[in-house]
């Protein structure tokens, strides 16, 4: 029965690995894909707005000259 | 009516210079006509005329009126644009009425005006139609109509005729020239099409990259284009264009001479390289003139005939300058070759041995470096007696 504390240590211990491994993974996915795709998504959507505010500019700009 | 003027107006989009230091003068009812090749900035131009980009440098007069930072509104400036920009929901009085009723004009002014301007381009009985209803040309009426109703003092034109086909333009073109008799307004007109500049203009601005090429009346441009860009886009077909150095007396080319006294052209050195421009019309062929020998021709050229282009009225003629020359097409370009044209009625075919000569009255000088003209008409260099026929171009010397 001395192996009992045994597994028991080695089933945490590998639990403990996948868990901190998801922190990190985690972490790293945040750094690497999630916060650039949210930033590129909100500077798209900027960069749309602008275009659309200056196309609707220009729009009315050009009924100036009707 | 309203004079226009730029006053060293330059436009920038980041790194790229759309509009270089432009200086134009537009007089009170004039009709000039912006031309040059794609990218060249007559409608970055254009649009800073009419408010539509502001320029990065420079100023702008309508007037006496300083307009660089003015809304369009408030310029007394009306457009014609390319692609028509009818509202489609809106019947034809509605259109034209657009801007007035934009401007809160009463009924009573909105219907007198709308009438007259729909009297001029000849829509009488079309005001209650849909856009949909109508051809090219009466919508492109339409939209000149709504430009007429707001008198303004300036019209502004961007390419109004190029989206209909080719026997409506010409027709639109007549139209336009008759639009501006009966209103005698400043027209700004921006074209690529060099036909509508030389036949409804006064004056042609010629643009290329970004700058002022030429002002000048159409004939002007033509005759005596200021620099070899001008001579080779005024003109179709092109003007002919060959390398030479210039001798003791005259210029040599690779496969011919053109004889005069270069002492009568002042910028002009022995030894310098020059490119001499001809249009085809100015190139003979000797069977077909009457005295081959005359003071103002130069002596038989051998050329041989390579493509034919029969246009109906004229005959194109692409004649090889280099006796082994096997095609000019593909391998050569444009260089070795010359372009002529004649009557339809000429005997003429394909490799065949001609001899030809060109007009030296007609003959243009450019410098190869810097493409400034340096002569129009070498003839009456040469102190021979050749008389310029009435029209002719002058020696600019």
């Amino acid at each position: 029965m001395d192996w009992i504390p045994l597994v028991y240590v080695g089933g945490v211990t590998v639990l403990f690995f996948f868990w901190i491994y998801g922190i990190a993974s985690f972490a790293l996915d945040l750094k690497n894909k999630i916060l650039p795709g949210l930033r590129q998504y909100w500077r798209g959507r900027k960069r749309r707005t602008a275009e659309s505010e200056e196309e609707r500019e220009r729009e009315e700009r050009e009924r100036q000259l009707y | 009516m309203a004079r226009v003027t730029l006053d060293h107006v330059t436009k920038r989009y980041e790194d790229v210079v759309a509009v270089n230091d432009m200086n134009l003068d537009i007089k009170d009812g004039e009709f000039v006509c912006l031309v040059g090749p794609s990218g060249c900035g007559k409608s970055t131009t254009m649009e800073t005329i009419a408010g539509l980009t502001k320029p990065t440098e420079g100023t702008i007069h309508i007037g006496d009126t300083d307009v660089t930072r003015l809304p369009p509104k408030d310029r007394g400036v009306a457009m014609v644009f390319q692609n028509i920009a009818l509202f489609p929901h809106m019947d034809v009085y509605e259109n034209i009425s657009f801007g007035l009723r934009l401007r809160n004009y009463d009924k009573e002014e909105i219907d007198r005006r709308v009438d007259e301007a729909a009297d001029v381009v000849q829509l009488e009985g079309m005001l209650d139609r849909e856009p949909n209803e109508l051809s090219g040309g009466q919508q492109q009426r339409v939209a000149i109509a709504r430009a007429i109703v707001r008198n303004p003092d300036v019209f502004l034109m961007d390419e109004p005729l190029a989206n209909l086909d080719a026997k409506l333009r010409v027709h639109m073109r007549t139209e336009l020239q008759r639009l501006h008799k009966e209103l005698d307004t400043t027209i700004i007109y921006v074209t690529h099409d060099q036909a509508e500049a030389m036949t409804m203009s006064d004056r042609i601005a010629v643009l290329n990259a970004g700058e002022l090429q030429q002002i000048d009346p159409p004939l002007v441009c033509y005759n005596e284009p200021t620099n070899r860009f001008v001579a080779g886009f005024i003109g179709s077909p092109s003007m002919n264009f060959v390398e030479g150095n210039v001798v003791e007396n005259g210029v040599e080319t690779d496969n011919f001479e053109v004889g005069f006294d270069p002492a009568g052209i002042p910028s002009l050195a022995v030894g310098d390289q020059v490119s001499l421009g001809i249009r085809p019309e100015d190139v003979y062929l000797v069977d077909q003139i009457e005295d081959p020998d005359a003071p103002h021709l130069t002596d038989r050229i051998d050329v041989r005939t390579d493509v034919l282009e029969p246009m109906g009225d004229e005959i194109f003629v692409y004649l090889l300058l280099e006796e082994d020359q096997e095609t000019s097409m593909e391998d050569q370009g444009m260089a070795g070759q010359l372009l002529m044209s004649v009557t339809p009625d000429t005997e003429i075919e394909g490799d065949e041995d001609v001899d030809v000569v060109l007009d030296r009255s007609k003959i243009h000088l450019f410098d190869t470096a810097t493409g400034e003209a340096l002569a129009h008409g070498v003839a009456d260099l040469t102190g021979i007696g050749s008389e310029p026929a009435a029209g002719e171009v002058e020696s600019d010397s």
